[in-house]
């Protein structure tokens, strides 16, 4: 039996409201938010927390793949599967990769993983998808977009949560939405009606109705429709025409509300959220998604489900949220202004040299003495054993011992908070802070760890741990 | 013949004309002044020198020993670079007078220079050690003022107590001649200054100035024949600690352990038992103003956590227990980094000879110089010297 095993989900903590973005440029908003990413955050440091939210309790030892997918990775050559992987800790034979170009990469990976799980290749496949679409300002996508990400493990045998029943699959060659390769930064398109009608909506109730008739459902078997839309309205229009009651609360919410379309990573986030919202055994789930075609997969839900412990995705994240009340901010956080640049240091060969010590946040842990501490040396520092330790991985919580808000260091945005940190494993280090309301920040809080872009010097994206406020969620 | 630091004494010093924006010097025109100053003060002629040591702690200032050689034209003799961090200046005047002490060299000099202000950016250039991600974020004032909470909370610091340092020490610098900053500030100006790193605001920061010094440094026996008011060293002392200080669990941030350990070592060296009723001045390193609230404490003139009631309560003035900063210290001077622990001794020996150049200690006769370097206290050296021990 193949399905899915865990789920997680990633909000970033700031959201705009839509009236903050309207009064910037004069002109009507709709209610409620988008998420957005913070400048320290990108499609894979986000798609990193939901694939830790999602593998939180598994050993990362027994990861057999990493799927990456996004539309607006980092990279346009280099693999982010791989940073993803080691983040993980996830080992070196688990395969890697990445899908990417069309918003329909995730389903893509899905489905990649759950034919290897179901063939018997590999198991715990982790499918994360992370995206921070750019819209043009002052369209309606300007509203509409929202960053975050989420996570599936894909698996096989008793812990899927999930099972995987079949799937249905449509192309649709049209121009929806698109971004050309070199020439575009934002989001592009030409005739919205003829998109929505003739593409979304047309296709999208073709692929559901296909997939329920492929697979013996009736809408009424249907015990969650968890479809994607483009945007708020077009959701709205398809539940009747697919025969799915949204009173019922059979149609999963789209989470356009508080969080926005964040394209690729859409299915994944919404089939979290649904896993986490009262989910029971023998439930049918329709997950769907379009982009220039549609993805439809269907899954029944296993006892497994009431037994994985409590996990982070997108009600906790729903819970962490903090206003950016500026649209200038907002802007500078999507490079849509001229900022200075951080004429900051990287080397290649020592970043690779350290991988284990950046990526999984290794440390040393003397065998003698049992003194745990970061960066990895090779003499003791309590007991000057020599060459003795184990190398193990840090806790990922701890306690402020000293902080300072700094105005001098050259940031996207001051101050910058920086904190001495003790870890739940006695190891002290040193840690920007992120995702924090500086006046908030005191001795001995309590921080939890989080994987964040530090800089981009010698044009390339430096990747590190930030500390930030301990949150509730996964207890 | 057997010697010990005890028989080395300084002859001469000087420095460059001012200290601060010298955008119309070069590194080679501030050496150029404070070397042959030195010589000129000691009466020694720069053929007589037999080697020499230079800090300066920034490549982009010049690297090697002839970055000295070539402004005074010491050719053909041994010329050493040291590089010790903020404690650059400190090492090559330690260096000087052990080679002294050694029997080696009989007349040497010491000097120091820094030239930042060629550079761009804000606050000092990048220094030290690098890693692409670990530790990124710090900053000079952060790596010092990460000490406040804690403080803040052991020993209920406030940012008043900070403030206070910055008055003093600018009291004192307006009256210095070469001083970049030679103006008095309020607690007020201070306390609403914009803040460059925590509690510590533009006025609690030391400037980004260029300068030099320079000593002139030879064995008692041989001073005597130079001037009468020569002094004499009664400690060297330099510790090492960490570059790694916010990674040490056992790092309180309560006191600069390398302060701590390298005044044990001096105290030991001068006999010295009550620091504050045996030393008359200090010139400490206030790169920030909490860092001297640390170093009064760490040398052992006030109680730990009784810093910050030290200088409010007028006891580090010139007039007052002992003076700390009677030049006004880096807070006036800047931090050309590779000058400023010869700047100091400069400031020490013309106090101790009487005739200091901005406020006088009256009847200074023990001094101190303390250097400090490292993100947050790395390395510390600190000098002992004396005006009463000539004839001994």
């Amino acid at each position: 039996m193949a399905g899915i095993k865990s789920f997680g989900a990633y909000v970033p903590w700031l959201r705009l409201s839509r009236e903050v973005i309207a009064k910037g440029w004069g002109i009507p908003g709709a209610p409620g938010t988008v998420a957005v990413a913070n400048f320290d955050e990108d499609s894979v440091t986000m798609a990193v927390e939901a694939a830790l939210n999602c593998v939180e309790g598994f050993d990362p030892a027994s990861i057999g793949g990493v799927l990456f997918a996004s539309t607006t990775a980092p990279y346009a050559e280099k693999s982010l599967a791989s940073l993803v992987a080691t983040v993980l800790d996830a080992p070196e034979n688990a395969h890697t990769a990445d899908f990417a170009v069309s918003l329909r990469a995730s389903t893509s990976a899905l489905l990649t993983a759950l034919d290897a799980a179901a063939c018997g290749r590999a198991d715990n496949i982790v499918v994360t998808a992370g995206e921070t679409r750019v819209a043009e300002p002052i369209t309606p996508w300007e509203q509409t977009l929202g960053d975050g990400a989420g996570a599936l493990l894909v698996g096989e045998g008793e812990g899927v949560i999930a099972e995987y029943l079949g799937f249905h699959s449509l192309k649709d060659e049209i121009m929806f939405t698109w971004r050309r390769a070199e020439e575009d930064h934002m989001l592009r398109e030409f005739n919205a009606r003829m998109a929505q009608s003739m593409g979304y909506e047309k296709v999208m109730v073709r692929a559901i109705k296909g997939a329920m008739k492929e697979l013996g459902l009736s809408p009424e078997s249907v015990a969650r429709a968890v479809f994607t839309a483009p945007d708020f309205r077009s959701h709205g229009r398809i539940a009747a025409k697919c025969g799915f009651n949204p009173t019922a609360g059979q149609v999963q919410d789209a989470l356009f509300a508080f969080v926005g379309g964040t394209g690729t990573a859409q299915p994944l986030m919404m089939m979290a959220h649904a896993l986490e919202s009262g989910l029971k055994e023998g439930d049918v789930v329709l997950l769907a998604h379009y982009a220039d075609g549609a993805d439809v997969l269907a899954f029944k839900v296993t006892g497994a489900l009431a037994q994985l412990p409590p996990r982070r995705a997108v009600n906790s994240c729903l819970a962490a949220q903090h206003p950016l009340d500026s649209l200038a901010r907002f802007m500078r956080y999507r490079g849509l202004t001229v900022i200075p640049t951080l004429d900051d240091f990287g080397s290649p060969v020592q970043t690779w040299r350290d991988n284990s010590q950046v990526y999984p946040l290794h440390g040393a842990k003397c065998n003698k003495c049992g003194f745990v501490r970061f960066p990895i040396d090779r003499v003791c520092g309590r007991c000057r054993a020599r060459d003795d330790n184990t190398e193990v991985r840090l806790a990922r919580r701890g306690r402020v011992f000293t902080f300072i808000h700094d105005n001098l260091y050259p940031a996207v945005e001051l101050p910058t908070t920086l904190a001495v940190v003790d870890l739940e494993d006695g190891a002290r280090i040193f840690l920007q802070m992120t995702d924090r309301v500086p006046d908030e920040v005191e001795v001995d809080m309590e921080v939890e760890l989080t994987f964040r872009l530090i800089h981009k010097g010698d044009e390339w994206n430096h990747y590190f741990w930030k500390c930030r406020p301990a949150r509730r969620g996964g207890e | 013949m057997t010697c010990s630091i005890h028989d080395v004494a300084i002859i001469g010093g000087g420095a460059s004309k001012v200290f601060g924006e010298q955008f119309g010097k070069s590194a080679d025109d501030l050496l150029f002044e404070a070397c042959f100053e030195a010589l000129d003060d000691a009466g020694v002629g720069v053929e007589e020198i037999q080697a020499g040591w230079i800090g300066i702690a920034y490549p982009f200032t010049g690297l090697s020993g002839a970055t000295m050689a070539d402004p005074i034209k010491l050719y053909d003799i041994p010329i050493t670079h040291t590089e010790n961090y903020c404690c650059s200046g400190m090492d090559a005047f330690r260096n000087a007078c052990l080679a002294v002490a050694s029997g080696m060299y009989d007349m040497v000099m010491a000097c120091g220079v820094e030239k930042i202000t060629d550079q761009g950016g804000r606050g000092l250039p990048g220094l030290g050690q690098q890693h692409p991600v670990i530790f990124r974020g710090i900053t000079a004032p952060s790596a010092f003022g990460l000490a406040f909470e804690r403080h803040r909370k052991e020993f209920g610091l406030t940012r008043e107590d900070l403030a206070h340092v910055a008055v003093k020490n600018h009291a004192n610098g307006a009256a210095h001649p070469r001083a970049h900053f030679r103006r008095e500030v309020t607690l007020e100006q201070v306390i609403k200054a914009p803040s460059i790193s925590g509690p510590l605001g533009l006025l609690d920061c030391c400037p980004i100035s260029d300068g030099a010094a320079a000593l002139v440094i030879t064995r008692k026996d041989i001073a005597r024949k130079y001037r009468d008011d020569f002094v004499t060293v009664r400690a060297l002392a330099l510790s090492v600690y960490s570059n790694w200080l916010p990674f040490q669990p056992d790092f309180d941030y309560l006191a600069w352990r390398p302060t701590v350990k390298a005044a044990e070592q001096a105290y030991r060296q001068a006999g010295i038992e009550d620091p504050l009723r045996e030393i008359d001045l200090a010139e400490v390193h206030d790169c920030f103003t909490i860092t001297e609230i640390l170093n009064i404490e760490d040398l052992g003139f006030c109680r730990k956590g009784e810093g910050g009631r030290f200088v409010r309560e007028g006891r580090a003035n010139v007039d007052g227990d002992v003076a700390i900063n009677p030049s006004g210290g880096l807070k006036c001077f800047g931090h050309p980094i590779g000058a400023t622990g010869c700047r100091m001794v400069f400031e020490v020996m013309r106090q101790l000879q009487g005739r200091a150049e901005g406020k006088q200690r009256e009847g200074a006769k023990t001094g101190m110089a303390h250097n400090l370097g490292g993100l947050g206290g790395t390395v510390c050296g600190i000098a002992i010297l004396s005006s009463e021990d000539r004839f001994k």
